[in-house]
């Protein structure tokens, strides 16, 4: 958290304003994601009300209202709050598990680190998104397969980033001294080493949020995400598609939210970036899913 | 060289071994009973007792691996349970569409792509390297289904200048096209600028402007070559990810391709066409990225040695 001014005054400094946009723009979508509840019931982003069907945007329906006459602001609201839990518990689940398998790959150099991240590798090289449909096969679809298809399709992504850099701590001469004082391998392992890799842990994990986004709503667009009535951006462009010439706001505004959210997350990925390493130019490839 | 080469098709069985496990796995993992997930909703019992053995799913799974095993060798990937139509005629059917689209979707994304990021590395900070930055971040951002749509709106129903859906013409792939395409021009764009700018800063370069080269020559003869090599890994990874937007594409445009059999497949929980088609894929894939690491070898002679 004490990171967070630092972080914005690099943004002003180095005139990075699309950054610094990127970050308001998160914050207002995880404000209404968490305070959903509080702005609209389910009722009124889930309730069906023909005489709406369509309406184009006036005082009562800020955004208009969907092909079922659902108000948008509501369904866009209660939407950012299921990109964002999908996302978020998602990228938080394949952290830890990332962290654990690239961290223990690392630290014990040995066979089953070798086989483990031959594993890895394996499942990388396969596309995410399909990877996630034989998941979805498999589980059915619905919020929590989702969640799970993309959290085990991330692991492989943070267990390659975090071994390398542990591999190379753990020769390093504080953590030589601090074994030679007695600590054991697992106080070495999670007091000396994870803590220095920390800014590598942020910055991945805004990227894979973004990814992770794009990922949920494109097989929610293809139907295998959450099912109806939960709202769910890509979701609501599927189901509202047909009516794209007539009443085009039913699918941009979800599509304009969903983009802006992951322009933001990537944009303050690439200033976490080179905030936590000024001298890197590389760039992250990027979400395309 | 030769060595390498050898040892990475040796390698190929086991893999291929696991990828049709894990593929054939995913049929059996599927709750329900699989004969009456495929006799429908509404059949009677003596007709899934009758699919239960004519697909032999009243043996033990080892064995229906072995079967399995031994039909794929044969290349039997299953009839759909729906339409009856074996599934290997209808993925050789489909292939040259989503070939077709991926394939001019992967040559715009180099071709652009690598320009794009060529130019914004000879100056960095300038207004056109802050331009194609703006592009690119563009790019990986939107979602193909919506950028699908957005372009559908303005080319074919706006301006009518283009064919909304389907395949036929050179018209109709323009739009397919340039959906899947964009995220991989910002993604290659990217790439590009940064390796190019840490291959700029190398030694040889300077040697090479210091004994007189043009700008050009040391850019696209000396530099590019180098940077190459990273961009050359990348085809195979995003060649496997161009593919799983091909199934989000092809849904949207219409598009007869291996990605929308696919999906219909799911949709309609016909596993026999979901499993035939990700094994398609991960051969697929495999065998590229297989190419691509011999290609890279032959750029990169450590790679072998190593």
């Amino acid at each position: 958290m004490s990171a967070i001014l630092p972080f914005l005054r690099f943004l002003v400094i180095t005139r990075r304003y699309m950054a610094l946009l990127g970050v308001a723009v998160i914050v207002i979508f995880a404000v209404a994601a968490l305070a959903a509840p509080l702005l609209f019931d389910w009722t009124t982003a889930t309730r069906v009300n023909l005489g709406d069907a369509l309406a184009t945007p006036s005082l009562d329906l800020p955004l208009g209202a969907d092909e079922m006459g659902r108000n948008m602001i509501a369904r866009l609201v209660w939407g950012a709050r299921t990109s964002l839990l999908v996302a978020g518990v998602s990228v938080g689940a394949a952290l830890l598990a990332g962290l654990l398998i690239g961290g223990l790959c690392g630290y014990y150099d040995n066979r089953a680190s070798f086989i483990t991240m031959r594993a890895m590798d394996a499942i990388i090289s396969f596309p995410r998104i399909l990877l996630a449909i034989m998941l979805i096969t498999i589980l059915g679809p619905g919020m929590t397969s989702l969640t799970l298809a993309i959290a085990i399709s991330s692991v492989p992504v943070f267990a390659r980033l975090f071994r390398g850099p542990v591999l190379s701590l753990k020769s390093r001469d504080f953590v030589l001294a601090s074994r030679s004082l007695g600590a054991g391998d697992m106080r070495l392992l999670f007091r000396h080493v994870l803590p220095n890799i920390a800014s590598l842990v942020i910055v991945q994990g805004s990227i894979s949020l973004a990814e992770a986004v794009l990922i949920a709503s494109g097989l929610s667009f293809l139907g295998l995400g959450p099912q109806p009535p939960v709202p769910e951006w890509g979701a609501m462009i599927a189901q509202s598609r047909s009516h794209l010439m007539s009443t085009p706001h039913v699918v941009l505004a979800p599509g304009i939210a969903l983009f802006l959210l992951v322009l933001s997350l990537n944009l303050v990925g690439d200033g976490l970036r080179d905030f936590t390493d000024p001298k890197s130019t590389r760039i992250s490839p990027g979400a395309a899913p | 060289m030769l060595d390498y080469a050898i040892y990475r098709i040796a390698v190929l069985v086991p893999t291929l071994l696991a990828v049709s496990l894990a593929v054939f796995l995913v049929l059996h993992l599927v709750p329900g009973d699989p004969a009456r997930n495929a006799a429908g909703p509404d059949a009677e019992e003596e007709d899934i007792a009758l699919i239960r053995e004519h697909y032999g799913l009243d043996q033990p799974l080892w064995r229906q691996y072995g079967t399995y095993l031994v039909r794929v060798a044969q290349g039997d990937l299953g009839e759909s349970y729906r339409s009856r139509r074996p599934v290997l005629d209808e993925l050789v059917r489909r292939l040259p569409a989503t070939i077709e689209l991926a394939g001019f979707a992967m040559l715009l994304a180099v071709i652009v792509g690598v320009g794009l990021g060529v130019t914004a590395s000879m100056r960095p900070n300038s207004w056109v390297d802050q331009a194609i930055g703006a592009v690119s971040a563009f790019g990986i951002s939107v979602p193909v289904f919506f950028l699908g749509l957005l372009l559908m709106l303005l080319f074919a129903a706006k301006l009518q200048w283009l064919p909304p859906s389907g395949r036929g013409g050179w018209a109709n792939l323009i739009l397919p096209v340039t959906t899947l395409g964009l995220p991989y021009i910002a993604t290659f764009a990217r790439v590009a600028r940064s390796t190019m700018l840490e291959v700029l800063s190398e030694d040889y370069i300077r040697t090479a402007r210091a004994k007189g080269l043009r700008g050009g020559a040391v850019i696209w003869r000396h530099a590019l070559i180098n940077a190459a090599i990273p961009l050359v890994t990348l085809l195979g990874i995003y060649f496997g990810r161009l593919l799983g937007g091909a199934v989000i594409v092809e849904t949207i445009f219409s598009w007869p391709g291996l990605g929308r059999y696919m999906v219909d497949g799911i949709i309609q929980r016909d596993l026999q066409v979901v499993q035939g088609c990700i094994l398609f894929f991960a051969t697929a894939i495999i065998a590229v990225n297989l190419v691509v690491d011999l290609l890279y070898s032959v750029l990169d002679p450590r790679i072998a040695r190593g």
